[in-house]
């Protein structure tokens, strides 16, 4: 290892071109935006078939990617719900299939379903599990907002900001309902997750890693479904605010993340992270987007005061 | 007692074992990362113009011509009442200029401004660059970082979104029959009612809901259609103003959509825009979207969700515009002939 170290350090050649743009912290040319650029095109255009959207009728839509020739496709849990479901496909080309879904793991929110017949269908290789790093340069694809036959697979660009380990890969790629189950591409055109939830700011959008797919991957292929999704828990009981600024902390659990944050009863929560709290369904709406551990930003109204104060998310037993 | 405590102790470790979060600053959009787009940025300075309603910031604007023609998302540069309002422009080098709106064009909510001034540096619209998805597209500000930068997410399509205002309730006959009219909308306002069974809209006769989809597809915001009823017994034609379906608060989607940042007031209903995923606000639309080499691949005209900007495509624009400057050219001198 150091004698090859060493040897590329003493490369004339490989001094002078350095890391790669994308393995830079930052790009620090046009040079390296080109680099980034050419596999990034490669990556979509090679990706782009294999990504689909998943008509589960009633049960609502979400995209997926094929990842083996005979036509197994990831996805979250939260899309295909349970086990045994027939369903269509849509390809971006126009093609429409029938798949059933398979097994899920409601916790890590990977789910998987198989397309009938015999293929061989575009598929997308995998990534080594954990082979995505913080910095990674990533391209999100799927189909945000549902599918729509008048528009193709929606590319973006992305980095990870940092992979934990019990919630997932974190990005700042846009994501939206719609894109779940969609697949996080590496800048070598392999499936590193699969688009779980978003959060509200841009850059807590939530990947299953796919190693978590890996595995399990014999369980999820026999169509097992176990774990339970871990709610997160604030810790305050409230009611809306008369005058629609927010909601009023009515109550706040001893010991809970509210009580360790500093929230005091009385407190009326107007914001949280960037978004307004207008009524209760709106909290229950954001919370329904965290898991517990994350980092909410809540600015509270407190005797005619702003506080802003961080609650870091328990769960809910 | 003993299960909490071990989910404790796990999410302990688990956040022990995780790694700190990149910085910021090496965010997709973050400082260092826009730094490495100066040169692109550096080299389209005087092709960008950032406009000001009444004193406050509306838009950006793009430079199509030297002396000082722009332009702009019309729909941003509109005061929030009937007074006219006083319009003007930042440059690159700090000085603010008067400048006057020429024309709008609806279908694609652009404005053509005058400023007053000379010597600036006209995009050049890359009218025949082939599409492709993931290259880098630049959002160039007056500053010497971009304002924003992303990847070409959608090739070009066409946004549907102008509505009448109406849910279609249940006709024994088969016929299209309103069943509600939407509040704030073209069909409440212009005095449509529950039970109306619909006879025509603008050319279109209707008989089904098909029939009613179809006849909206070439109408743009703004545009003011017939609508041919029978009420009673007796055909009414009322005029009903085509506007977009407004945000609602209580919806889901809606919400999701708006997460993070404000929309655009106009965003749907466009013949041809292609979408990107540069985090655009909507008084950051309006200017011009580059690729590496600085070429104007097009126009920003809306932030349509957390997802989603879409810009007019170049050769939306260099169509638009020759139709409007085409049209200014007449105008003066039809106004030059009436003085003789």
């Amino acid at each position: 290892m150091c004698g090859i170290l060493l040897a590329a350090v003493g490369s004339p050649a490989a001094a002078a071109d350095g890391a790669a743009g994308y393995d830079k912290p930052a790009p620090e040319s046009i040079d390296d935006l080109r680099q980034i650029e050419r596999r990034v095109t490669e990556v979509a255009a090679a990706a782009g078939p294999a990504t689909v959207a998943l008509d589960l009728g009633l049960f609502g839509t979400g995209s997926g990617v094929v990842v083996s020739e005979d036509g197994v496709i990831l996805t979250a849990a939260h899309v295909i719900g349970e086990a045994g479901r027939r369903f269509d496909v849509r390809f971006p080309d126009g093609t429409v299939a029938k798949a059933r879904t398979l097994g899920s793991d409601r916790q890590n929110d990977s789910g998987m379903a198989k397309l009938e017949g015999d293929g061989p269908w575009p598929f997308v290789p995998l990534a080594e599990p954990d082979a995505a790093r913080r910095g990674d340069w990533v391209v999100a694809l799927g189909h945000p907002g549902g599918f729509d036959a008048e528009r193709p697979v929606v590319v973006r660009l992305g980095r990870v900001i940092r992979v934990r380990p019990v919630v997932g890969i974190q990005t700042d790629c846009s994501l939206i309902g719609g894109d779940s189950g969609g697949p996080l591409l590496n800048l070598d055109g392999e499936v590193v997750g699969i688009h779980s939830r978003i959060g509200q700011s841009s850059r807590t959008n939530i990947h299953v890693a796919v190693g978590d797919y890996v595995a399990s991957w014999d369980r999820l292929f026999r169509g097992r479904e176990w774990g339970e999704r871990r709610m997160p828990l604030l810790g305050v009981v409230f009611t809306p605010d008369e005058e629609g600024r927010g909601v009023r902390i009515d109550r706040v659990i001893r010991g809970s993340a509210a009580a360790r944050a500093g929230v005091r009863r009385g407190d009326l929560l107007t914001r949280m992270g960037v978004l307004e709290i207008r009524d209760s369904q709106t909290v229950m709406e954001i919370m329904a987007l965290q898991a517990p551990g994350d980092t909410v930003e809540l600015t509270l109204l407190r005797g005619g005061r702003e506080v802003v104060l961080d609650v870091q998310l328990g769960e809910w037993e | 007692m003993k299960v909490l405590g071990f989910a404790v102790a796990l999410w302990v470790s688990a956040s022990a074992a995780g790694q700190s979060a990149l910085p910021r600053a090496q965010d997709t959009e973050g400082r260092e990362v826009l730094s490495a787009f100066r040169m692109v940025v550096e080299a389209a300075r005087g092709s960008v113009v950032a406009l000001q309603v009444d004193g406050r910031p509306a838009a950006l604007g793009t430079v199509v011509g030297r002396s000082g023609l722009v332009l702009s998302k019309a729909s941003e540069l509109r005061g929030t009442g009937d007074d006219a309002v006083m319009l003007t422009a930042d440059l690159f080098d700090g000085r603010r200029v008067a400048a006057k709106l020429l024309r709008e064009d609806r279908r694609h909510d652009l404005a053509l401004l005058q400023i007053e001034a000379e010597g600036l540096t006209p995009v050049e619209l890359a009218v025949d660059r082939p599409v492709v998805l993931g290259k880098w597209l630049v959002v160039p500000g007056l500053t010497e970082l971009p304002e924003a930068v992303g990847v070409y997410s959608v090739t070009p399509r066409r946004i549907r979104g102008v509505r009448l205002g109406i849910a279609l309730g249940d006709n024994a006959d088969g016929r299209a029959e309103i069943g509600a009219t939407i509040p704030g909308m073209g069909a409440e306002a212009a005095g449509l009612q529950r039970g109306d069974v619909l006879i025509s809209i603008g050319d279109t006769e209707v008989q089904t809901a098909e029939d009613v989809i179809e006849s909206l597809q070439a109408a743009n915001s703004g545009d003011v259609l017939d609508v041919v009823v029978q009420r009673g017994g007796r055909e009414m034609t009322f005029a009903v103003e085509m506007r977009l379906r407004p945000l609602d608060p209580r919806s889901r989607a809606d919400r999701m959509n708006t997460m993070g940042n404000g929309l655009s007031r106009r965003r749907d209903g466009f013949a041809s825009v292609f979408q990107h995923d540069a985090t655009i606000d909507p008084a950051q639309c309006g200017g011009p979207v580059l690729d590496l080499d600085g070429r104007c691949l097009g126009i920003n005209i809306a932030r349509a969700g957390r997802v989603e900007a879409y810009a007019l495509p170049a050769a939306v624009v260099a169509e638009a515009l020759a139709e409007m400057t085409g049209r200014v050219m007449v105008s003066e001198s039809a106004g030059g002939d009436a003085e003789h």
